[in-house]
């Protein structure tokens, strides 16, 4: 039989390939990080444009204003180098980074007085939307975030807009897994329903559509 | 399968698993409009999130946070350094004001002469200057510090000069400050001059004449009222005719 073989190969060699690709992945974030503390300029640019995105991303959809998010993200990034000799380096670099993001934009949150920013959505949806009611869809999803708690929100985030699993979620709130799972059930149901008390859902299927993924 | 069921398979959906078996599901939504509701809500969201564009750092960002991070970074060190160097030098003027002054002898060098003189200055030991004894003989010699104790009169006589001295700086001070208030310093008045006094020796006849004067002008009622009575007494006399 030869498919056993094939199991046993893949069961016994792509397993430790998979660990070794995470240590790979460790051992060059634990350099990258020892760079940076020997103040090395390269390496600071490389851990920048490496978690940029995602921090800024988050620091977007958690604060709802653009400005925020830059001003956020410059801070985040200077704790985030003030404080890398804190670092486990046993443990994956991004849920670190990601939990000072969130722990700034709540403080920051709980700071400021101004109101949410909705303008850059409206123009960020006119852009990408098709001639059908996708903007009012995409406006109504970004309302519905704005409106859910901020746990929730960070949780629906990284979750839908960034693909990280519950263990990552869960490591970066310093959450249980099973409570990861909760805030985003109740958020999902929340943002659905939002969705049908604005009309959006007209069409009653008689059968779930297929799914591409997430 | 009832609601419940249906509900943790829209949440599976959501997570991105597939649907092994859909005929349940499809008996079950048929029935159920709130579960059809919310699956086709489902549908909606995936669409939408399909949609959302993630959110891409503005062009600048990145510089603009390596040059602050790099700023950080330089003036943290600068400050680090400032404190290790202050650390050191407490750490090494502590050492030498508890040790050297006991341990040498006195004017051995131009430093520990200096530690000596503040050490006096500070505690107020200018009168009485620190005494050094000597306690061990040989090379290594060690120096113990004996301070001689003040008498109770020196005390007094030191208090009381205290007091005078702050007194007088108090006095001087309000001066100071008076004169402040003073638009522009008056002149002091011109001494009147003159001629100085000339001895007055006078003989004794002048004394005795000014004497006598005295006594006429003392006299002088008493003899007018005397002249006056004789004159009254031989007028009114006159005037008498003696019986014949």
């Amino acid at each position: 039989m030869p498919w056993v073989g094939f199991v046993v190969c893949e069961t016994f060699f792509s397993l430790p390939g998979i660990f070794w690709r995470v240590a790979d992945v460790s051992a060059d974030e634990a350099v990258l990080v020892r760079r940076c503390l020997r103040g090395d300029p390269a390496a600071v640019q490389a851990l920048m444009e490496r978690f940029q995105a995602e921090v800024y991303g988050l620091c977007v959809r958690l604060l709802s204003h653009r400005h925020d998010a830059e001003d956020v993200t410059q801070e985040v990034f200077l704790r985030v180098f003030r404080s890398l000799r804190r670092w486990d380096s046993s443990r994956p670099l991004k849920p670190w980074i990601m939990a000072i993001a969130v722990n700034r934009c709540r403080t920051w949150i709980t700071q400021r007085v101004r109101r949410p920013e909705l303008a850059d959505y409206l123009q960020e949806t006119a852009a990408a939307a098709p001639a059908d009611d996708s903007a009012e869809l995409l406006h109504e999803i970004r309302a519905a975030l704005e409106d859910l708690r901020p746990e929730y929100r960070c949780v629906f985030v990284l979750f839908h807009e960034q693909g990280q699993p519950y263990e990552e979620i869960a490591e970066t709130l310093e959450r249980p897994v099973g409570t990861i799972k909760t805030w985003l059930h109740r958020a999902r149901l929340e943002v659905l329903d939002r969705l049908r008390r604005r009309g959006l859902v007209t069409e009653l299927p008689h059968s779930p559509e297929p799914l591409d993924g997430r | 399968m009832n609601c419940t069921q249906s509900l943790d398979l829209l949440q599976e959906r959501l997570d991105g698993l597939p649907l092994v078996d859909r005929t349940d599901l499809d008996r079950h939504i048929a029935d159920c409009p709130e579960c059809r509701q919310l699956h086709a809500a489902a549908a909606r969201l995936e669409d939408g999130l399909r949609l959302l564009s993630p959110s891409v750092p503005p062009p600048g960002l990145t510089a603009k946070i390596v040059s602050r991070v790099a700023a950080d970074r330089r003036r943290r060190l600068v400050l680090r350094r400032s404190a290790i160097v202050m650390a050191a030098a407490s750490v090494l003027l502590a050492a030498l004001l508890a040790y050297h002054p006991y341990s040498h002898e006195p004017g051995d060098s131009w430093m520990i002469s200096k530690i000596k003189e503040t050490w006096n200055s500070v505690f107020g030991l200018n009168d009485t200057p620190v005494a050094f004894t000597r306690i061990h003989s040989g090379p290594d010699t060690v120096v113990e510090f004996q301070p001689e104790e003040p008498s109770l009169t020196a005390s007094v006589a030191e208090a009381g000069s205290a007091m005078v001295s702050l007194s007088k700086r108090a006095a001087d001070e309000t001066v100071g400050q008076t004169r402040l208030f003073i638009p522009e310093v008056i002149p002091a008045p011109p001494l009147m001059t003159s001629e100085p006094m000339q001895p007055i020796i006078e003989p004794p006849t002048e004394s005795l004449r000014q004497a006598g004067n005295g006594m006429t002008a003392a006299l002088d009622p008493v003899t007018s009222s005397a002249r006056r009575a004789f004159s009254l007494f031989f007028r009114e006399a006159s005037t008498v005719v003696p019986a014949e």
